[in-house]
């Protein structure tokens, strides 16, 4: 087979139009009909349309909450946002200097790295249209540092807003995000809104996230919640065994930790976490969904 | 005497909005009625399209004023309503696309397409719902990539780097030689600027 890589994509592309699982095709006359009865009874529906604010304006808070009860899950899922320039530049060393342990680092540094992120993921807003029950990017720039969990050369940042606003990103030393430095420096991050901010009994924690996300660098999984005041320590052993000693700031903790591509892309993220508490007791380990918040249905 | 779907006061919006909005229903219900339609099971479809339209209208003002923009937040919208039925399961990230269950007619068709269509029906299933994503938008949605990346709620850039990893991830599965970015043609670009 001497076929040039070209010539592949573009029978392949060939393929994929064929096989649109929702081919272009004039609406038939009844799918007319019903879309006809439908707009009616939108107009109908006494859902009254918001006239204004021009757009750009601060959004309605209304609106807002009624958002967060339709984004349950976008704390946990929303969102990724994944930016590398380290595979550019010729491949990463998949978080070599990573640690089981959090690597002290002085406050100011982490503050910096929170200011990173909250600029990054508010000009990630900005990119798009305003959807509703998605933070703007006032919301992001108005987040605070609730934590920073650094690892060798990489830090895991987490913020937290207002109306349950909690954002998360993965900050490589001395980078940044594109397209500034091209000196290297990987960087991802999620947001979205929770529904009902989680108050962990003394005994017990909380996950209001656990994600797998990929960057050229490679793939990881980042978990991070509220724990009771009880709590000593917090143990995430991954998939694949790789234990995490969790990082705690008052009622929060957080963790990532590397994994393999296929893990990542394979399978919904699992975790066990374990819990030590200040009097030494070890609770049972868990699944996240043993500490996921309790969605109302 | 006008009736209730007339009147303006009723619905609490000028007739501009009431107007606009039954442009862009009547522009965009095709388009967004199949982009839902390869996501959940055709009957559900037009259940899901009334209510990301309901949605709509509620936000009237804040649709964009271009065509392509307004299918693009139209499209977001959906996604997030699908995505919220899976609130069971709140770690889901992508919806899955589906890809026609029959294959086209072959008759006088290169045996190599016939060949790629049936390689690409065995392999679409086996790609993460993240890479099927990113290359339906482009390839069946037909959305460039800054309208591709509203939809997805991420930066234009961040979702060229997430097409170019699903499109490696599709020429892995399909055994196909490994194409660079440097080599220009590839899989379905669209227009990600």
């Amino acid at each position: 087979m001497n076929t040039r890589p070209t010539d592949h994509d573009t029978l392949i592309n060939r393929a994929l139009q064929d096989l649109d699982a929702a081919p272009p095709a004039m609406l038939t006359q009844q799918q007319q009909r019903r879309a006809d009865d439908t707009l009616e009874d939108i107009l109908e529906s006494g859902a009254t349309a918001e006239v204004g604010p021009a757009r750009g304006a601060t959004p309605s808070r209304a609106p807002r909450r009624l958002g967060r009860g339709i984004l349950l899950v976008a704390a946990a899922l929303a969102l990724t946002l994944v930016i590398s320039v380290s595979g550019i530049l010729g491949g990463g060393t998949a978080y070599a200097s990573w640690t089981a342990s959090p690597t002290p680092r002085p406050t100011a540094e982490h503050e910096k790295m929170a200011e990173q992120c909250r600029d990054y993921l508010a000009d990630s807003a900005e990119a798009g249209p305003p959807i509703e029950g998605i933070p703007t990017a006032a919301d992001l720039r108005g987040s605070a540092l609730v934590l920073a969990d650094s690892r060798g050369d990489w830090t895991y940042v987490v913020l937290e807003g207002a109306e349950g606003l909690e954002a998360t990103c993965l900050i490589e030393d001395g980078g940044g995000f594109l397209p500034a430095p091209f000196g290297g420096g990987t960087a991802a991050g999620t947001y979205g809104f929770m529904t009902d901010l989680p108050t962990p009994g003394p005994r017990e924690i909380i996950g209001t996230g656990l994600m797998g996300s990929s960057a050229d660098e490679g793939a990881y999984f980042s978990t991070e919640g509220y724990v009771g005041r009880d709590v000593a320590g917090v143990t995430v052993v991954g998939m694949d065994g790789t234990r995490v000693e969790a990082t705690i700031v008052g009622d929060r903790f957080a963790a990532w930790w590397p994994d393999s591509e296929a893990a990542m892309a394979a399978t919904a993220p699992s975790a066990t976490y374990l819990v030590t508490l200040k009097d030494g007791t070890q609770l049972p380990p868990t699944d996240y969904d043993g500490i996921g918040p309790h969605w109302e249905e | 005497m006008s009736t209730p779907s007339e009147s303006p006061a009723a619905a609490g919006a000028p007739p501009s909005e009431r107007d606009r909005f039954r442009s862009v229903y009547a522009a965009t219900y095709p388009d967004l009625l199949r982009f839902v339609t390869r996501r959940v099971h055709p009957s559900h479809a037009e259940d899901v399209v009334a209510d990301v339209f309901l949605v709509a209208w509620r936000r009237v003002a804040d649709l964009p004023a271009e065509l392509d923009n307004q299918r693009a937040w139209l499209f977001g919208m959906a996604r997030r309503t699908l995505l919220n039925q899976y609130r069971s399961d709140r770690r889901h990230e992508a919806l899955a696309v589906r890809i026609a269950e029959h294959q086209p007619s072959s008759a006088g068709v290169d045996p190599e397409l016939i060949a790629a269509r049936l390689d690409l029906a065995r392999v679409w299933p086996s790609l993460s719902t993240a890479d099927q994503e990113a290359i339906a938008l482009t390839a069946w949605d037909g959305l460039d990539g800054p309208a591709a990346a509203a939809v997805l709620g991420i930066t234009p850039v961040a979702y060229r780097l997430r097409l170019s990893r699903a499109r490696r991830s599709l020429r892995r599965l399909l055994d196909l030689p490994h194409t660079s970015a440097a080599h220009g043609a590839a899989l379905p670009e669209g227009n990600p600027s």
